[in-house]
């Protein structure tokens, strides 16, 4: 008895440390590359007849993302009674690129999946992208003409190919609180300077003119954002076309620099989870950057306590410069023929000008075809958010970071230097000379 | 010397109530937020008291099917814990009591575990859920969980203070070493099991990730495996969080816990006292 107790726990105990240890595999996906021509066959697939089921990882799971993603969903099904879309919500986006990986890896991927630009080359370069001539028969499909300009240049990856098709796109818009703004005796600014001045002048009794939240090492914010934004108004270029990074470049650290002297001048604080819509809400801030899309958000928490002033950014020397946001849908190689067809006529549906109407006036995001913008239902959006006119017409030029895996990685080292700087007092050349060296490093590991 | 004693004991009231107040007002102060009205939430200073606006639990409630969320937590949670003792007794007996050969060099291998972060093997814990087909199931929340490194260490460390001499005396008196494990390993490490059931029931219970990345499935789903935690997580995204909403399905998932523990909070105490005791027995 005693030998079998001890034989017992033996076993117990290297099961637990299997148990405890399992795992081990390389977390980077094997190159397989099925499905990944680069070239299309000059045919479009055609709608599948049969049944066909489709997957699609998304992450619009709450507030009014929900309804809007869902009647696309059921559009979709009543015209294609014998396509099934099975959404797969994720809570956010980190937990979603994790999650991405793991079922590549896993070759249990969905059918198509929301990515940003960086995510698709990680996949794309693993070879288990389709591309978007493999569907359509050609790399620039007919409807990529409606797009807006911006949207088109966004879909393509630095190879040059189109890899991703447009979902929930959207720019910066300034939110502010148009009552304590007027009572600083200021008006909405134009130009960046204009901002900063009323930035300054309403940041009095307990009022702090913005809070932003500058991201973290492992991701970007609307603050990262932000003064991505404020150095190309300014002329400055953060990357080249091929990733090289310019963030010491003297344009670059004048960006951080305007924003250390509104923090020095207590007209900026730094928070996390929102915090510039909160302190609006709260009316202990004036002003909030961030994306079209949480106008609902911002709405709610304002809760009709004062007039939102709505507006599209301020302009630099460069002009009008925003920053597109939001992410695309791609398609995994391992789905079969049919749920190409099937994916790629959702992948189309979804970006007709109906559909789009629809989408943008129940979602917040942008429409990413010109044409919604004429149909009754976004009109009548129009109507009621006058904004969204100066946000659409920035999709033409909103620029994106090039779409290599380690941008991402880049912008959490542009998020570091922010932190530097606006929490712990650091000189802006020396912090984004800190990220310069990390994102060159990070460029050369590839 | 009698008002300075009574001061004394003021003070440690007002201490005491201090104390009692800041655990309590996160908790009331989410429900006053999740029965206020629209954009109360981020008022400043804070609204303290509720404007009994059921709205954002009407829209709170009909987000998720709670009720099974709920049930599945427990479940989840509860498995895990029996499972948990289970493997810590075992394996926390073999390593501290028994001695076979590669005894040291099993536990430094165990041990090592709790030096890799969780995030690291997730990619490969999920490519070999789906080898299994654990993906989309019960199992795959409770089984991975089911042996804690750190319950293994705690019952083995209590497990070496006990003096050889009790087990020698358990063998010459006849007992076998399940015996010996049942009659007095148990007694004797029960409260390391405590600790460890605690332990284990609350990480299952705000476990979150994990969860996410191995099961898809639908919150409308009336068959979904997920926990309470998955569904508290569809109030935030990437554009906003909706604070209210959120607050609304935090108390009523929280409230039923609380509830659950203050009514048998006199015998969670006495449990945990008399395990205390064990140890001193």
């Amino acid at each position: 008895m005693g030998k079998r107790i001890t034989a017992a726990a033996g076993l117990a105990a290297i099961a637990l440390t299997a148990t405890a240890c399992a795992g081990g595999g390389a977390s980077t996906p094997k190159s397989d590359n099925t499905g990944a021509k680069s070239s299309g066959s000059g045919t479009e697939l055609a709608v599948p007849t049969g049944p066909v089921t489709i997957t699609f990882e998304e992450a619009m799971t709450i507030g009014t993302l929900k309804p809007a993603m869902d009647k696309l969903v059921s559009d979709f099904q009543a015209k294609y009674p014998n396509i099934t879309v099975k959404l797969q919500g994720d809570p956010d986006y980190a937990t979603m690129y994790t999650k991405e990986k793991a079922e590549v890896q896993a070759g249990n991927a969905p059918t198509i999946g929301q990515a940003y630009e960086s995510w698709a080359d990680y996949f794309q370069s693993a070879g288990k992208l389709v591309p978007i001539s493999d569907l359509a028969g050609t790399d620039t499909p007919a409807e990529m003409s409606t797009f807006y300009k911006g949207i088109q240049a966004d879909m393509k990856l630095p190879d040059g190919k189109t890899w991703m098709w447009p979902f929930n796109k959207s720019v910066l818009i300034l939110f502010a609180n148009a009552d304590l703004l007027a009572q600083a005796g200021q008006s909405e600014p134009k130009t960046w300077d204009d901002y900063a001045t009323a930035m300054k002048a309403v940041s009095k009794n307990g009022v702090t003119g913005s809070t932003i939240d500058p991201g973290s090492a492992t991701g970007a914010a609307f603050g990262t954002q932000w003064f991505e934004i404020l150095a190309r108004a300014d002329g400055a270029n953060l990357y080249d076309a091929d990733g090289t990074p310019h963030l010491s470049d003297p344009g670059v650290v004048k960006a951080l620099q305007y924003m250390k002297d509104l923090k020095d001048a207590n007209a900026l604080a730094t928070g996390k989870n929102y915090p510039g819509e909160t302190a609006l809400g709260a009316q202990k801030g004036v002003f909030d950057i961030s994306s079209a899309a949480g106008y609902g958000f911002e709405n709610k928490t304002v809760g009709g306590k004062f007039k939102l002033d709505i507006s599209a950014l301020p302009s630099g020397p460069s002009g009008a410069v925003n920053e597109l946001t939001g992410t695309n849908i791609v398609m995994f190689s391992g789905a079969s023929a049919d749920q190409k067809a099937a994916a790629w006529a959702f992948l189309k549906f979804i970006t007709t000008p109906a559909e789009q109407a629809q989408w943008a006036a129940t979602s917040g995001y942008l429409p990413v075809t010109s044409q919604a913008m004429t149909d009754p239902v976004m009109q009548a959006f129009v109507a009621k958010n006058p904004y969204e006119t100066a946000a659409v017409s920035e999709l033409d030029t909103a620029f994106t970071l090039p779409g290599f895996d380690w941008i991402f990685k880049c912008q959490g080292y542009e998020a570091t230097a922010i932190q530097e700087v606006l929490e712990n007092g650091k000189q802006p050349s020396d912090a984004l000379n800190t990220a310069q060296g990390a994102c060159t490093a990070a460029k050369a590991q590839g | 010397m009698a008002g300075a004693s009574r001061a004394g004991r003021w003070a440690r009231r007002v201490l005491a109530v201090a104390i009692g107040v800041a655990f309590v007002f996160p908790f009331y102060w989410t429900v006053v937020i999740s029965l206020g009205h629209p954009g109360e939430f981020s008022d400043f200073p804070p609204v303290l008291v509720p404007h009994w606006d059921w709205s954002n639990w009407s829209r709170a409630w009909h987000s998720a099917p709670w009720l099974r969320l709920f049930g599945n937590t427990i479940l989840i949670a509860s498995c895990t814990v029996v499972l948990c003792l289970i493997t810590s007794l075992l394996a926390g007996f073999a390593f501290g009591v028994l001695r076979f050969p590669g005894r040291k060099v099993l536990t430094l291998v165990v041990l090592s575990v709790l030096m890799m972060p969780g995030t690291v093997l997730i990619i490969p814990d999920y490519v070999l859920a789906n080898d299994l087909h654990l993906l989309n199931t019960y199992w795959i929340q409770i089984i991975p969980w089911g042996a804690s490194v750190f319950g293994i260490f705690l019952v083995r460390q209590f497990f070496l203070t006990m003096p050889s001499e009790i087990l020698d005396a358990a063998a010459l008196d006849g007992a076998s070493r399940l015996r010996f494990l049942r009659s007095i390993g148990v007694p004797m490490v029960r409260p390391a099991l405590v600790i460890v059931a605690i332990n284990v029931f609350l990480g299952s219970w705000n476990s979150f990730l994990w969860p996410v990345i191995m099961t898809n499935s639908s919150m409308e789903s009336s068959s979904t495996v997920q926990p309470v935690e998955v569904g508290l997580s569809t109030f935030a995204n990437a554009e906003g969080t909706d604070f209210p909403g959120l607050a609304a399905a935090v108390t009523f998932t929280t409230l039923p816990v609380m509830v659950f523990f203050l009514l048998l909070q006199r015998q969670f105490i006495r449990g945990a006292l008399s395990a205390a005791g064990g140890v001193r027995g």
